[in-house]
C-alpha cells in the first residue's frame, strides 16, 4: 500500500510466491473455498475485501451446482437426443464457469493488481485450490 | 537488487518434453498438448477429446457382444415395431456405453509443484506443533487431513501420486494412475472408471441392457409359443434353434446386468458409491454413529440429483497447448524440490 508503481520489483508469476486458500468441506462436496484470511496476504489486502471476493465466488458456483428445473431439463433433453445436445448447447455449469473467469478477471484488474496480486482462476488449478499470486516484493526487502 | 530467484522447477530427465532447459524454449517449434504430456495412464483418442482407460478391450468385446447376440434377432423378425423398439433400445445402449467409455470419469489433475510444497510445509509445521520434542528434524510426508462435513468428521488421505489430499468421496484408481472425484470403481468391461461425470451414463448403460436382455428374452419366447400354436412343439423347437441359443444368452446377461442394474438403482437411490458401500462408510453397524452427509434424504431427490444434475465439466485441460516455460508434471518431487530451496 502506498508504493509506487516505479519501484516495484516484479516476479515472473511462474517464480512468485504463491497463496492457496483451500476448498471449504463443511456442506459436503459443494464446490466453495474458505473464507479464512491468510496470514500471507496480511498488509496487502484488506480482510473485508478477500472475504467478500471468495463469498461471491462460492456464490456462483454454488448457482452452478444447483439442482433446479433447468438442470433437470438439460439432463433429460441431452438423454432424449442421445447426449448430441451437448455439442451444440452449453450447460448451465459451463455458463456459470465462464461468468466466474470473467469475474476473477475484473476481480484482477480492479482490486488484487492494483495491490501486486493475482488471483488465478480455480479451473486451472482443477478446482482444488485458489491460488493468489504475490507479485511484488516490498522494496528493501527483509 | 535483492530478488528472490527461487528455483520452484527441478529438472526432469525423464519427462517426455523435447523443450530445451528453462528460459531457453523459444528453439522448439512443436507445441504440445497437454494430453501428450498427461502423467498418468489414461489413453486418449482424436487429439485429446476422447479419453479412456489403458485396456481398451473390455470395451470392444462389450460392442461385439451387444452387436452379435441383437442384430441377427432384428434382422429375422417381421413385425415392425418389434425391431422398431428393439433397435431405439440399441441405439440408446450404444450411446450410453461409448459415453461410459470415451468421456472424462472426473479425474482431479496433481497437484502443482507450488502446490505440493505448500501442503508439504504446513504438514510439517502441523507435526512440530504437534509433537514438540520427540521426532524433531525427521521428514514425515503427508498422511490425512481432518475434517468436519456436515457436523461429522472424516479423515480425507493424502494421495502419495497426485500430492494433495484426496476431496471427499474421491479415490485413485491404481489402473488409470490418478484421482477420480466421486469414485465409483473401475469398470473393466467399459475400459475406465466410473466416477462422478460418468456415473449416470453408466446406471443408464446397465439398465438400458437388462431391459433389452428382457425385451429379447421375451421376443425369444414368443417366437417359440408362437411357432408351437401353428405345428407341434418339438418342431417349433427345431426352428426356433437360434431363438433358444439367444434366449439362453440373454438368460446368462440378465443375471448379471439385471442383478448390477438392482444393485446401483439401490445406491443411487441411497446417493452412495460402490466404494462406500464396500467399505461400509455409512454403514452404522461398523462406524458408531454413521451416516451418508450426502444424501439428500429422500430417494426421489437422490435419484434426480445422481442422474439428472448438472454436468460438471472436465478439470484435466486434455486440448491446452503446453507452456515450454513452466515444468511438466510428469512427476512432482517434493523430496527433491525441498532440497533445492534456500531455506529463509
Amino acid at each position: 500500500m502506498g508504493q509506487k508503481m516505479d519501484d516495484l520489483s516484479r516476479i515472473p508469476v511462474n517464480q512468485c510466491p504463491k497463496v492457496f486458500v483451500q476448498r471449504d468441506y463443511t456442506n459436503g462436496t459443494q464446490l466453495a473455498f474458505t473464507t479464512k484470511f491468510p496470514q500471507e496476504l496480511e498488509g496487502k489486502i484488506d480482510v473485508q475485501t478477500f472475504q467478500k471476493t471468495v463469498t461471491k465466488l462460492n456464490a456462483m458456483y454454488e448457482e452452478a451446482e444447483t439442482l433446479s428445473g433447468k438442470t433437470y431439463c438439460e439432463s433429460c433433453l441431452a438423454c432424449l437426443t442421445a447426449y448430441l445436445s451437448y455439442i451444440c448447447i452449453s450447460t448451465h455449469y459451463e455458463q456459470m464457469l465462464k461468468k466466474i473467469r470473467a469475474y476473477v478477471n475484473e476481480q484482477n484488474q480492479n482490486v488484487y493488481q492494483p495491490r501486486g496480486l493475482l488471483l488465478i482462476d480455480p479451473v486451472e488449478r482443477g478446482l482444488r485450490v485458489l491460488e493468489i499470486c504475490i507479485l511484488t516484493e516490498q522494496a528493501g526487502g527483509r | 537488487m535483492a530478488n528472490s530467484k527461487v528455483n520452484h522447477s527441478p529438472q526432469k530427465p525423464g519427462a517426455n518434453n523435447n523443450t530445451a532447459a528453462m528460459g531457453e524454449g523459444q528453439g522448439s517449434n512443436k507445441l504440445q498438448r497437454k494430453w501428450e504430456v498427461y502423467p498418468g495412464r489414461n489413453k486418449f483418442f482424436c487429439n485429446g477429446r476422447i479419453v479412456s482407460s489403458p485396456d481398451i478391450q473390455g470395451f470392444l468385446c462389450c460392442m461385439a457382444l451387444i452387436i452379435v447376440t441383437d442384430c441377427p434377432y432384428l434382422a429375422v423378425k417381421v413385425h415392425p415395431v418389434i425391431p422398431v423398439v428393439g433397435g431405439v433400445l440399441f441405439i440408446l445402449i450404444i450411446g450410453c456405453l461409448v459415453q461410459t467409455t470415451f468421456i472424462d470419469p472426473g479425474i482431479i489433475p496433481r497437484a502443482t509443484l507450488p502446490e505440493a510444497l505448500e501442503t508439504d510445509r504446513l504438514y510439517q509445521l502441523e507435526c512440530q506443533n504437534q509433537e514438540n520434542a520427540a521426532n524433531n528434524g525427521a521428514y514425515q510426508p503427508p498422511r490425512y487431513k481432518e475434517v468436519m462435513i456436515k457436523g461429522r468428521q472424516f479423515k480425507l488421505s493424502y494421495c502419495q501420486t497426485c500430492q494433495m489430499y484426496r476431496p471427499p468421496r474421491a479415490s485413485h484408481c491404481s489402473r488409470c494412475n490418478n484421482c477420480v472425484e466421486r469414485f465409483d470403481h473401475h469398470c473393466p468391461m467399459v475400459s475406465n472408471c466410473i466416477g462422478k461425470r460418468n456415473y449416470r451414463y453408466f446406471y443408464l448403460f446397465v439398465t438400458f441392457t437388462a431391459l433389452m436382455c428382457c425385451y429379447v428374452l421375451g421376443c425369444n419366447v414368443a417366437v417359440i409359443v408362437l411357432r408351437a400354436k401353428d405345428t407341434d412343439i418339438g418342431e417349433a423347437f427345431k426352428k426356433s434353434a437360434g431363438s433358444i441359443i439367444e434366449g439362453v444368452i440373454c438368460l446368462g446377461c440378465l443375471a448379471s446386468v439385471g442383478g448390477l442394474s438392482c444393485y446401483h438403482s439401490m445406491l443411487v437411490c441411497k446417493e452412495q458409491t460402490t466404494n462406500e458401500d464396500i467399505k461400509g462408510t455409512y454403514n452404522p453397524r461398523k462406524f458408531k454413529d454413521a451416516s451418508n452427509p450426502y444424501s439428500h434424504g429422500n430417494f426421489i431427490t437422490n435419484c434426480c440429483a445422481v442422474l439428472c444434475g448438472p454436468r460438471h465439466p472436465s478439470l484435466i485441460d486434455r486440448r491446452g497447448f503446453v507452456d515450454p516455460s513452466e515444468d511438466t508434471q510428469a512427476i512432482v518431487d517434493t523430496a527433491n524440490a525441498r532440497g533445492r530451496i534456500p531455506e529463509s
